[in-house]
């Protein structure tokens, strides 16, 4: 099957962002930290994410213990770990959405959460679906999002309805997203992450529940952002993905960073990414202890 | 000024809300609508009332007397409604904006600011005030301030504590104890009335007078308002509007890093030794599968919220719901009288109502993963039936022990006859109601969300089916009582009950035979409903 073409999308999405931005001037926001077109390819600077001692605890457990980590501007960056590693604590820290317990996070040469707002209009996240609106439609929650992003209400609505199309989820306008099966509400997450082109996508499991279609036009997209300049950071649990997508990566496990660089340097011989994964984390459990089975 | 942000949030909120009524078909879209329209035109006249009432002079000497108590109840109001619609889903979470630019201080008043919008019963009121103030000659204008304070104090407040409770509702435990609570509280009116109209009037006397002090809220803007007691007044309603605001935006800061997941994976899963050997028992004396069939619906309902709540309410509400007739409506329990003699029998019946809710009536409602695993796994549908009515009676023993336990205490007659009686009506009842449930859980099906304490379990053609049987049941066991009365013997209550048990045995039988044959002939009808909701699955 051919890939879905999006060129057309990208020459869309790069639409130049009209001046009247007042969300900006009210959060005391220079304009020039607002994304402004056109994005510079590869662009020099500071890393897009730097993290050092970051360290969070829940009771007197810590979800992440420690963590330092840097990530490149303009990388395709995966973030592996088993489940309960510490990923989605630590996306969310990225997010702004839980403070850390202590250390420091840099994105895109900016302090949290000091300069969190700034950082909020540079990122676009694809978080777990939780955070999207049960009681909207796909239409209405993208466009949503973009004026939330301080995009007029027409370029909003007509980015939205663009979105729409491209992820295909413009069959059934009237459906509420509570109706919406998981690789829709994915899907749906995603185009809203796109409609203010952020420099950085901060995803957790964005490919989780999705078709091969849907997950092939989505992957499509990002190697996409990442040709113009944009920085990909995102958990899962495909490692074939992972390894097909991502120039690096980093193994977390129990909150801690066990693995750090590219999948080339991480490997050894003719290991895969799985085969890694599980020496690194697989803990050496093995069917063979069960003499029944 | 609102910028494009919070316009786009507020335009959000209402087309939220507008989804949500439109979800339910267009007829409940119309209706919502036409209610709406009424209800709030029903302030708006209470608003022009308001504002009539005091721009009038001559009514300044009632308004001295009533104010305090109005406002007092327009607290209540303000407080309480937001909060039971919180719960509906149709509030916008403000937490889920907390990934866009927006500023926290921002996202503070915007939260005030959707509260005003969804909830304006109150602020058209209190405009109706602030305009009959303004235009009373016989006031100095200044007096209009008043019902505005007291609107920011109310507003704040009422935003304050909705994230207050939120966080504390996210601990299952809390939300157990809240939800028996509010229901305890539904039976203290007719509680009160057992004790007597006198000490009714008593506890309504003390209220009044603790509510009327002059450092409530309520009062310090009655006082403000009519530009009474000089300066004090108003400095207690500027206070409380500061402090209104301070806890709005002290409790809102910590919403929005609350972690609910994490809270909740903090909480003490451990199973103690007790539990294991108390909910182990099916093991130990039945076969197995039949025995771990019992003991995981056992475990299962006693650690589902929606089962534990309805389990205390049945000794505990269904009391003090049956308490006032008993005691003859203040005359006290040694009144004697049919329903003190037969107090146990009555609030075990009683109980055992409500347990049907949960433990007999649509028994897949909750386990929805568990029913398709019965397809898969080597067991007859028979011994599946027979265990969730093991499990069922096993609860409904548990629940009338308990309701001995506490008409003891509360000093009803409990003797080793009235014990007999209370179960052998309960085991009559138990029977038919398991066939009911029986035939409800494999004919219509329903998904149930497990924590969800208040939406009825059973369909409405199930409900309407033990409509049917409730007079027939109630049939034999009046007549056992009436083979009592007549013949004056015990063996005549028994002689009757155990023909209404033989009754009761073949029903049983019948009804789950049937129930076999239908989880047999419709599995793919009764997957597609228990898979018909957006609920959480347990």
């Amino acid at each position: 099957m051919e890939p879905p073409n999006t060129e057309t999308t990208g020459q869309e999405l790069a639409a130049p962002v009209p001046p009247a931005l007042d969300v900006a001037a009210d959060n005391n926001l220079r304009l020039d930290a607002v994304p402004q077109p056109p994005r510079p390819v590869a662009p020099p600077g500071p890393p897009a994410i730097e993290l050092r001692g970051l360290t969070k605890i829940y009771g007197d457990k810590a979800a992440v213990d420690g963590l330092s980590l840097t990530v490149p501007a303009g990388c395709f960056f995966g973030f592996l770990g088993p489940n309960g590693a510490g990923k989605t604590t630590t996306i969310k820290m990225l997010m702004g959405l839980a403070p850390p317990t202590v250390g420091t996070v840099r994105i895109l040469g900016r302090v949290m959460p000091a300069q969190s707002l700034e950082i909020r209009q540079l990122i676009g996240v694809v978080p777990d679906d939780t955070l999207l609106f049960d009681q909207l439609t796909g239409l209405e929650f993208v466009e949503f999002t973009g004026r939330m992003y301080g995009l007029p209400r027409p370029v909003a609505q007509e980015r939205a309805r663009e979105l729409l199309a491209l992820f295909e989820l413009d069959g059934a306008p009237r459906k509420l997203i509570a109706e919406y099966s998981k690789g829709m509400r994915k899907r749906t997450a995603m185009a809203a992450s796109l409609i203010h082109r952020p420099q950085l996508f901060l995803m957790d499991e964005p490919f989780e529940g999705v078709d091969a279609v849907g997950a092939r036009l989505m992957k499509d997209i990002l190697l996409e952002q990442v040709r113009h300049g944009a920085t990909i950071f995102l958990t899962s649990h495909v490692l074939e993905v992972v390894e097909r997508l991502c120039d690096r990566v980093a193994i977390i496990n129990e909150g801690r960073i066990v693995a750090d660089g590219t999948v080339g340097e991480l490997r050894s011989g003719a290991e895969t990414l799985e085969d890694l994964f599980v020496r690194l984390v697989g803990g050496g459990r093995s069917a063979e202890s069960l003499d029944w089975l | 000024m609102i910028n494009s942000q919070a316009r786009a949030i507020l335009v959000t909120q209402w087309r939220m809300l507008i989804n949500f009524y439109r979800r339910h078909g267009r007829v409940a879209f119309i209706l919502s609508a036409i209610f709406s329209v009424i209800w709030y035109l029903g302030f708006a006249a209470l608003a022009v009332f308001a504002a009539v009432f005091l721009a009038d002079p001559g009514s300044l000497t009632l308004a001295r007397k009533s104010l305090g108590p109005i406002l007092f109840l327009v607290f209540l109001y303000w407080q309480g409604m937001p909060l039971l619609m919180a719960s509906m889903g149709g509030m916008l979470d403000l937490k889920k904006l907390r990934v866009y630019p927006i500023a926290e201080a921002r996202l503070y008043r915007l939260e005030i600011l959707l509260r005003s919008s969804l909830f304006l019963e109150m602020p058209i009121v209190m405009l109706g005030a602030t305009i009959g103030l303004l235009l009373n000659p016989g006031l100095p204008k200044w007096c209009a301030l008043a019902p505005v304070l007291y609107t920011v104090f109310n507003l704040t407040l009422g935003a304050g504590l909705r994230d207050l409770l939120m966080r504390a509702l996210a601990h299952k435990k809390v939300r157990e104890v809240g939800l028996i609570v509010v229901v305890l509280l539904a039976a203290v009116p007719s509680f009160l009335a057992s004790r007597g109209g006198d000490k009714a009037r008593e506890f309504g006397r003390q209220l009044s007078l603790w509510t009327s002090g002059p450092w409530w809220p309520w009062k310090a803007a009655g006082s403000a308002a009519l530009a009474e007691g000089g300066a004090s007044p108003w400095l207690w309603l500027i206070g409380f509007a500061l402090i209104g605001w301070a806890f709005g935006r002290w409790q809102f800061n910590r919403s929005l890093f609350f972690d609910g997941d994490a809270e909740r994976s903090k909480e003490k899963r451990e199973v103690s030794s007790r539990y294991e050997w108390m909910s182990s028992w099916p093991s130990r004396l039945f076969p197995d599968p039949l025995g771990a069939l019992v003991e995981k619906e056992i475990r299962f309902l006693s650690r589902i919220t929606r089962f534990r709540v309805v389990f205390f309410m049945g000794f505990s509400f269904g009391l003090l719901i049956w308490l006032p007739l008993a005691s003859g409506f203040g005359s006290g329990p040694s009144s004697g009288g049919w329903m003190t003699q037969n107090f146990l029998s009555v609030v075990a019946v009683y109980a055992l109502m409500l347990l049907s809710e949960v433990c007999f009536y649509n028994t897949f409602g909750f386990d929805r993963l568990a029913t398709q695993m019965y397809y898969l796994v080597p067991v007859p549908p028979a011994t599946i039936l027979k265990a969730k009515n093991i499990a069922g009676a096993f609860f409904v023993v548990a629940e009338i022990s308990l309701v001995a336990a506490a008409c003891t205490i509360l000093q009803m007659p409990v003797t080793a006859q009235k014990l007999g009686e209370a179960l052998s009506v309960c085991a009559l009842f138990t029977l038919f109601l398991l066939g009911i449930g029986n035939l409800g859980s494999t004919r219509a099906p329903r998904a149930m969300n497990p924590n969800e304490g208040w939406k009825r379990n059973a369909g409405a053609k199930v409900a309407m089916f033990a409509l049917l049987v409730y007079p027939f049941i109630s049939m034999l066991v009046g007549l056992a009582y009436l083979g009592r009365y007549a013949f004056e013997r015990e063996e005549a209550f028994y002689a009757v009950i155990g023909v209404g048990l033989f009754i009761a045995i073949c029903f049983y039988k019948v009804a789950l035979d049937s129930a076999v044959e239908t989880m047999g002939r419709d599995r793919e009808k009764i997957l597609t409903l228990l898979a018909q909701t957006d609920t959480p699955v347990l």
